[in-house]
């Protein structure tokens, strides 16, 4: 098994844990901050699948699915690459607001649909590939940049479904 | 890069991101459910992702659990198989001391490293029998992603845990 598919399984994960958690969910239930410092839901989601998007997208030399429509003013957020919510405040933490989770998982499917085709066209070698980045030493390759995502997307993930079990009580996943 | 490969740096990366969040944690903290009752606390959750590494890599390896063979149960104060928690009863779970959570932790870690090193092109494309009846077989490489995928989420949990407990901005 090489590691790009290891890659679309751990992704393909992700994805799912996003379903799971978040259909069903009120906009008031996947906005909410369970403390005025903590994100919620929707920016958990939002910002993992920006991660996704824009590092799998510079891996594959294709557009940000963020870039190619109209979901920086469905999120009302900027139409700028580097928009990640990395960094972000507290304040931008809260304002990041969905009327659906629809909105949420409309936008991860987009992205995971792109990743899953650029993912699938990458051979063992070029996972070993270095990344033109001089500010960091040894310079990363594409491998250590798709460890990066899926790490920060699957605890991202992880703490999205244990909020719908804040939120909606025990057994929110019904077993 | 084979999955192999991808599965060891992965899973070191997130090992990071556990030993960051625990940092200064103390074994009351360990305990508690920041996020009210019936929620899984940080300890409970390290545990239990360890277990499921520990289990997950001594079936298609083929061999007893380090559990099993390290001798962890009467570590942990349990008289045999511990039981499966429950919501309710999830607070009841005892990490006995930093030391003790994160030593079956720390040699849990070292064998499944040294195990998934060792596998073969070919031992990643083996079908692995499932652990519970009823699921379907799987690639030993896809097992590898099972792991990544529970560890690395309840380690999410935790380091989200971290911030409700301490506050915001200690990442």
């Amino acid at each position: 098994m090489d590691g790009n598919e290891l890659i679309i399984d751990a992704l393909g994960r992700v994805q799912r844990i996003l379903h799971r958690s978040l259909e069903g969910l009120s906009a008031t239930d996947v906005n909410r901050q369970p403390v005025p410092h903590a994100n919620s839901m929707a920016w958990l989601a939002w910002h993992l699948t920006r991660i996704q998007d824009d590092h799998v997208a510079d891996i594959g030399g294709v557009p940000q699915v963020w870039l190619s429509g109209d979901w920086p003013a469905r999120f009302n957020r900027k139409a700028e690459p580097k928009e990640t919510g990395h960094a972000d405040t507290l304040e931008q933490v809260a304002a990041l607001q969905v009327d659906s989770p629809a909105l949420l998982l409309a936008y991860h499917d987009a992205v995971y649909a792109q990743s899953k085709a650029v993912l699938a066209k990458l051979s063992p070698q070029d996972l070993e590939l270095e990344l033109n980045e001089p500010q960091y030493t040894p310079l990363p390759t594409v491998g250590v940049r798709l460890v990066s995502v899926v790490s920060d997307n699957t605890q991202h993930a992880g703490q999205v479904a244990y909020l719908r079990g804040y939120f909606q009580g025990l057994g929110g996943f019904g077993a | 890069m084979n999955a192999a490969q991808l599965y060891v740096e992965t899973i070191k990366r997130a090992d990071e991101t556990l030993l960051k969040a625990l940092e200064g944690l103390t074994v009351e903290e360990l305990r508690a459910q920041p996020a009210g009752p019936g929620s899984n606390p940080i300890g409970w959750l390290i545990w239990h992702l360890t277990r499921s590494r520990d289990n997950i890599t001594a079936h298609f390896a083929e061999q007893p659990s380090v559990w099993e063979q390290g001798g962890w149960a009467p570590k942990f104060g349990f008289a045999g198989e511990p039981p499966r928690f429950t919501p309710e009863d999830v607070h009841t779970f005892d990490p006995v001391s930093y030391e003790t959570l994160m030593g079956y932790y720390r040699a849990v870690a070292e064998r499944t490293e040294a195990v998934v090193s060792a596998l073969s092109e070919g031992d990643l494309d083996r079908m692995i029998p499932p652990q519970i009846a009823g699921r379907p077989a799987m690639k030993l490489g896809s097992r590898l992603g099972v792991i990544l995928n529970d560890n690395i989420q309840h380690i999410g949990q935790v380091a989200y845990l971290r911030g409700l407990l301490r506050g915001h901005g200690w990442f």
